[in-house]
């Protein structure tokens, strides 16, 4: 960076216009060692986001002179104390011959920090250095040396964290604790169970969930042997930790305590109590599971995430026979019998294809659905015959599903009894779903007939056909909805004369199909050349979509274009421009968009100002 | 009582969580003040307990911040740091802070000082 531009950015640095101060301190961020007292100071700036710049371009100027000069920063304010932690943590190993004298310092608060940021950077850390800290005088600091040697994983540090474990402050046997689990320190495991037994709640718990972070033998025995010993209110958290460590299919006897944990009202523990009735496969707990998930409002996002590790669970203890005695059992839930249904079909369940084929005609919908679908799954020929004749079935999802088994089993002799459903029926989504079957089971018989389908038939046929002659034939159909249908399939062909057909479209009379053509281009990331006459369109919708197509494909040969669309009448083709030009990013798009950072519209002023920060 | 508890560190947000829970009360993190106010808008707490060394909003500037946005002022707010200098103090309760106690601390200091901010509350 030249003198001139430096001295430049320096005076940035005191604007008024946060912005331009923020813009100075990011671009500091590419000097040299003379930007790192202007940046200092910076890091008192007002605003947090000059502060957080300065910070920024401190790391990115990096080296001991950044470590050196950032170290007194520590001792003032918190904002700017904040900032050094994350600065010195940032540049590393450089930092770390700076932070040995603070380990002296007569503020517990320096030493505290410099054990922190000594465990955070660990590389190139003399951890002998940090012994001496385990004596601190301050419990703070004591606590911060257990958790940098978690951090540092040094095996010889273990015989410090296990005296730590009989320190006189909890706090600090606490740390000693999580430091052993993220060391996975086998060798702690006898001092760490005999907190097992201790007076001290807090470091009972904490000692199970470190036994259950250590992978080995010995402390799953410890484990074992602390769920015999503990009371009931400490014994959840032993058997978790013990799920967590692994458990064996033949550790049946935990199976009541995990069953009593799967009643839990903290997802936490039902998760852990149905991962370990998975291991030993509990078919006793199969029915909590589908009641469970039976009860579960899918309305909440979180409880679809526990239905789908209950499915997970189901699957993986029942068997055909199990699920199959449940269902006769009338009190399960709806949503329950919907997963065993599915679950019969995942495990490819034969002797349930007559229970399914009776539960095509159940009054429940989601039942029948899943009935169909577990058919498909099973993909057994027996099961054409009942799928046909579940074509007809009252239910259009019912019908949908059929269809769709037919054609999972590609079915030959439900062609002609599909083909008679789709003529009459009324849901769209069945015609879909049967256009598509059709297709797959014999596209040219199917398509021998196309130029006399009905419209809804020929757009399926649009959406699914894998021929670009046919969809150049259907761009060109009569209906228009048909036309749009094919356009919008036609940039997924990487074809010439696909790319020929939707330049040609984008001259086209109608308004409909230049749009259409103008988003497949953008969609599919398709360069034509006839791009750069309709960002002139008179629809703001083309002109849009050509911005977006040529941004995606050939933005850094015409950035004019997208400075000239910055002035463009509709506010869309506005923020399009200014999409265009952020992913283009450099000076000149900088410049350009801070060219209208007065706009009138407000939407385009939060956005101009936003593009401008992340610039 | 629901409490929010504000700290970059996870051993710490965890031991303060168990405190909580031992004194029969449910904990909420946070990681930090900018976590905090987003965590907040969806929990409704009775006290807020933050640290005031972490990165992206520090306990000062998050204690500024909640205690002049009406829908937050009210919730008492204890600031809980290993810094024990009268200078830190005074900066936590000038920025509005109810409280200031400094780590470690006992279960038994927490939860007794939670009941006395909340009370006062």
């Amino acid at each position: 960076m030249n003198k001139a531009r430096l001295e430049k950015l320096k005076k940035s640095l005191n604007h008024s216009d946060v912005s331009r101060r923020r813009q100075a301190a990011s671009m500091l961020g590419e000097g040299d060692e003379r930007a790192i007292y202007p940046l200092i100071t910076a890091l008192f700036d007002k605003s947090l986001a000059v502060q957080d710049s300065a910070a920024q371009s401190l790391i990115q100027i990096g080296g001991e002179a950044v470590a050196y000069m950032t170290i007194p920063v520590l001792r003032k304010e918190a904002s700017q104390r904040n900032a050094a932690l994350l600065i010195l943590k940032d540049l590393g190993e450089v930092s770390v011959p700076f932070l040995y004298d603070l380990l002296k310092d007569r503020d517990e608060d320096m030493r505290k920090f410099a054990v922190d940021l000594l465990g955070d950077i660990h590389v190139g850390v003399d951890y002998e250095s940090l012994i001496p800290m385990f004596k601190d005088e301050n419990a703070n600091v004591r606590a911060a040396t257990c958790r940098s040697f978690g951090l540092l994983n040094v095996k010889d540090g273990v015989k410090y964290l296990k005296e730590a474990l009989s320190d006189p402050e909890e706090w600090v046997a606490f740390n000693a604790l999580e430091a052993l689990g993220a060391m996975e320190s086998e060798e702690g495991v006898t001092a760490i169970s005999e907190l097992c037994n201790g007076s001290s709640l807090v470091l009972k718990f904490a000692a199970f969930e470190t036994l259950g972070k250590i992978p080995s033998k010995q402390s799953r025995d410890a484990l074992i042997e602390c769920t015999k010993t503990t009371d009931s209110l400490t014994k959840s958290v032993a058997v978790k930790s013990l799920v967590q460590i692994g458990i064996e299919p033949d550790m049946l006897f935990l199976a009541t305590d995990l069953r009593v944990m799967l009643q839990s009202d903290d997802w936490e523990d039902r998760f852990a109590a149905i991962s370990g009735l998975s291991v030993i496969k509990d078919k006793e707990s199969l029915y909590t599971l589908l009641d469970m998930a039976g009860s579960l409002d899918t309305s909440y996002p979180e409880n679809e995430e526990h239905i789908a590790i209950i499915k997970d669970a189901v699957l993986n203890i029942a068997d055909c026979s199990s699920l199959l005695s449940l269902c006769d059992i009338n009190n399960l839930k709806f949503r329950g019998m919907a997963i065993l249904v599915e679950t019969l079909g995942k495990l490819k369940c034969i002797e349930a294809i007559d229970t399914l084929v009776k539960l095509l005609r159940s009054s429940l919908r989601d039942i029948r659905r899943e009935a169909a679908h577990a058919l498909v799954e099973i993909a057994d020929e027996r099961c054409v015959d009942s799928l046909i004749e579940a074509l007809s079935d009252e239910d259009g999802h019912v019908r949908k599903q059929s269809i769709y088994a037919l054609r999972k089993l590609k079915a030959k002799k439900s062609f002609l009894p599909i083909l008679d459903l789709i003529s009459k029926e009324s849901y769209e989504d069945v015609v879909d779903e049967g256009v598509k079957a059709l297709l797959s089971m014999d596209s040219s018989k199917f398509l021998h007939k196309a130029s006399s389908y009905p419209e809804n038939f020929k757009i399926y046929i649009a959406k699914y056909a894998q021929e670009t002659e046919l969809l150049l034939d259907l761009s060109k159909d009569d209906s228009k909805s048909v036309k749009i249908a094919a356009i919008s399939r036609l940039g997924s062909f990487n074809q010439q004369n696909a790319y020929d057909r939707l330049s040609e479209l984008l001259n086209d009379n109608d308004l409909e199909l230049r749009r259409s053509s103008a988003m497949t281009l953008s969609q599919y990331g398709v360069f034509v050349d006839a791009l750069l006459s309709a960002v002139n369109d008179s629809d703001m919708w083309v002109r849009f979509y050509a911005l977006k197509a040529i941004a995606a494909t050939k933005g850094a040969e015409y950035p004019d274009l997208f400075a000239q669309a910055l002035n463009d009448r509709e506010n869309l083709v506005v923020m399009g421009a200014i999409d265009a030009l952020s992913i283009l990013g450099g000076q000149d798009a900088y410049e350009a968009i801070y060219s209208i950072k007065d706009h009138t519209d407000d939407a385009i002023r939060q956005r101009v100002e936003e593009v401008l920060q992340s610039l | 009582m629901k409490i929010m508890v504000v700290d970059d560190d996870k051993t710490t947000r965890k031991i303060l969580g168990l405190y909580l829970k031992g004194g029969g009360h449910e904990p909420v993190f946070a990681e930090n003040g900018l976590d905090a106010i987003e965590k907040l808008a969806a929990n409704e707490v009775d006290l807020i307990l933050t640290d005031l060394n972490m990165p992206y909003m520090d306990g000062i500037e998050l204690t500024k911040t909640l205690k002049t946005d009406p829908s937050f002022k009210d919730i008492p707010l204890v600031m809980i740091t290993t810094e024990n200098d009268e200078a830190e103090r005074s900066k936590a309760m000038a920025a509005g802070a109810n409280g200031y106690l400094v780590k470690p601390i006992s279960a038994d200091t927490l939860n007794k000082n939670v009941k006395i901010f909340a009370k006062k509350n």
